[in-house]
């Protein structure tokens, strides 16, 4: 439209409405971009127009959006930062106008276009470059210093937009990822209870904070406890990272200490600069005992049945991500029935201002005995209330059930529910004055009715096995139950199970009729000594 | 998920068949072919030492009954090797496997 020097004070007017036009506020980030990039090309009666932004390494731009030569969204054209015309625009954060540009100057993109004259303006947000807007001209024109100032008033409020949309895109992914890694719903463990909490800190940014509990397929079971060191969707995704590694590692190696040596190593070898500390525990399958090793991380507590709350002394090793060859150790702790532990990030006991061990302090005179989702809930009254927690906060609590006389059980009525049906009921009866054969009959019997449960009870279809473990005086009774109808077994193999399940028990009583079948196992917890 | 492992170990054309964890209706089909697998038909003698076995019921009785059934038509000496005193002994036991089982080999 021009190229004198000065315009009509009508011409100016035209030129800020139509860059500022109400309308443009309904458009979303890509369509608004696509808007003004038209509208300045108009303006400017040039032929084309691109956003390039800076990507995360901050040495590269990559195009966001063009118009005019589109070829350079498709081919993915990216230019190195103080080489080129972009770059240089980039690395002198200063718009640039140039003339008949020489080969030297000039991408081989805009090269091929054969622009004649080229005029950029950096894309600066809260003081820090994000990108950069060039328009090209086939025909030779002189850009001029209104011209300048319309395409950089263009670019800042394109700024605007990508920085807010960059922001709100990066708040809502780090919130998805860390909904998906820290499910509402712990898994179902024989004869542990737990629950767990997190909650964001100031403004409902995420953090790197997470909790896990998982079984291995020996019956261990693991909890973890950690923080990544940052906020926002980066930490969140170096969160992601270690919770699968330390899943993995977990699986090859029972040892604590050697599995934080070797995310540790994994940390230092791929997330350069990126530091988390770690609560890591392993339960015996019997739940008896916890292996513990802690990578700077603060200590759990243990609460037991008597009301008594103490830390739990484990020597902290370094956090994972600091150059250190640290030598990683493991500490044993007793888990007594009845008792738990309570695990969490730094977010819960620190507070601006008051001294670590008076969090510490408060949280020990927190934590009661009771139910996981009561303790957690009291955690969470007692140490936060109604202030708004600066850092995100993880928290969770893992309980060794009680003696329970009465125990139920429901699980798919599949093969691989065995394994958990055994280890139910070991745990089950882990501190009971039981002998080792009659442990192991009880186990043959149940197993061998639950097996005929699964084998004969349902069709393809499957269906649920439900268990009744009662403890009354001496004796254990075990009820096994299908909903099914009974189907006589195709090829009749031995009738070791049925054998098996009577020698096996003091008493059996089976019982079949239109609802499914029940089988009643019963058996003292003694041998009689008669042999 | 029920877990066991199957190690062999040959020696003048008799094989040692080492079964570790527990056997029960989950994997015993697998353990079954793991140790067929290890057959061949030069061997003299098979043992199965379940010295390791933590647990086993009705479903690894199926194999082992399986195992000596074949065995004995190709006239291959076929031993258990099942410490006195263990849960595996007593399965044992109850199902009349005791003819083959010795305490050690």
């Amino acid at each position: 439209m021009t190229s004198s020097e000065v315009l009509s004070e009508r011409e100016r007017l035209e030129r800020i409405e139509s860059l500022t036009d109400g309308t443009l506020a309904y458009l979303d980030t890509e369509d608004l971009q696509v808007e003004l990039l038209d509208r300045v090309c108009e303006m400017l009666t040039a032929d084309a127009a691109m956003v390039l932004m800076l990507d995360q390494s901050r040495s590269r731009l990559v195009t966001r959006v063009a118009r005019g030569i589109e070829e350079a969204l498709h081919q993915g054209l990216s230019l190195p930062v103080g080489r080129g015309f972009a770059g240089r625009i980039a690395s002198e954060q200063a718009p640039l106008v140039v003339e008949q540009p020489d080969d030297q100057l000039v991408e081989r993109v805009l090269r091929e276009r054969g622009f004649a004259s080229l005029m950029g303006v950096p894309l600066i947000s809260e003081g820090q470059l994000i990108g950069v807007l060039i328009v090209g001209s086939l025909r030779l024109q002189s850009f001029t210093q209104p011209d300048v100032d319309l395409l950089q008033s263009a670019g800042d409020r394109i700024a605007l937009a990508l920085q807010a949309h960059t922001s709100r895109a990066q708040l809502s992914a780090a919130v998805v990822l860390q909904r998906s890694l820290l499910p509402p719903h712990l898994p179902p463990i024989a004869g542990l209870e737990m629950d767990a909490r997190y909650v964001p800190g100031e403004g409902g940014t995420v953090g790197g904070d997470w909790y896990d509990v998982f079984s291995l397929p020996s019956g261990h079971v693991c909890l973890i406890v950690g923080d990544v060191v940052g906020h926002g969707l980066p930490a969140a995704v170096v969160m992601g990272r270690l919770r699968s590694a330390l899943r993995a590692y977990a699986l090859t190696d029972l040892n604590p200490d050697k599995v934080l040596t070797y995310l540790d190593r994994k940390l230092r070898h791929f997330e350069t600069s990126q530091m988390a500390t770690i609560l890591y525990g392993v339960f015996d399958p019997m739940l008896d005992k916890v292996r513990l090793s802690s990578a700077g991380h603060l200590p759990a507590m243990l609460t037991q049945t008597d009301g008594a709350t103490i830390e739990v002394e484990v020597p902290p090793d370094p956090p994972l991500g600091v150059p250190l060859q640290a030598v990683r150790r493991t500490t044993v702790v007793d888990i007594p029935v009845g008792s738990s532990l309570c695990l969490y990030t730094d977010g819960l006991v620190e507070r601006r201002g008051a001294h670590l061990n008076d969090g510490l302090a408060l949280l020990r005179q927190t934590l009661v005995p009771g139910d996981p989702e009561t303790v957690c809930t009291s955690i969470m009254a007692g140490m936060v209330g109604r202030t708004q927690p600066r850092d995100d906060i993880a928290v969770l609590v893992v309980k060794r059930e009680a003696r329970q006389p009465v125990k139920q059980l429901t699980l798919p009525a599949e093969p691989s529910s065995l394994a958990a049906i055994r280890m139910a009921l070991r745990r089950w009866l882990v501190d009971r004055a039981i002998s080792p054969t009659v442990l192991n009959d009880l186990l043959v019997a149940v197993v061998e009715a639950s097996a005929n449960c699964i084998q004969h009870a349902y069709g393809a279809a499957g269906g649920l096995i439900d268990l009744e473990m009662t403890v009354h005086g001496d004796t254990v009774t075990v009820t096994v139950r299908d909903t099914g109808q009974w189907r006589q077994r195709k090829d009749e193999t031995g009738g070791w199970g049925l054998l098996l399940m009577e020698q096996c028990s003091d008493d059996l009583q089976i019982v079949r009729d239109d609802d499914g079948t029940s089988v009643t196992i019963t058996r003292q917890m003694q041998e009689e000594e008669d042999s | 998920m029920t877990q066991a492992t199957v190690g062999v170990h040959e020696e003048n054309s008799q094989a040692r068949i080492v079964l570790d964890g527990e056997i029960d209706l989950a994997n015993a089909s697998e353990v079954e072919s793991r140790i067929h697998a290890t057959l061949h038909n030069q061997l003299t003698r098979v043992t199965v030492d379940l010295s390791g076995v933590t647990y086993i019921d009705s479903a690894g009785v199926r194999l082992l009954v399986k195992l000596a059934s074949r065995l004995k038509v190709v006239r291959t000496d076929f031993r258990i090797v099942v410490p006195s005193g263990s849960g595996a002994r007593r399965v044992v036991e109850i199902t009349g496997l005791e003819e083959f089982a010795t305490d050690s080999s």
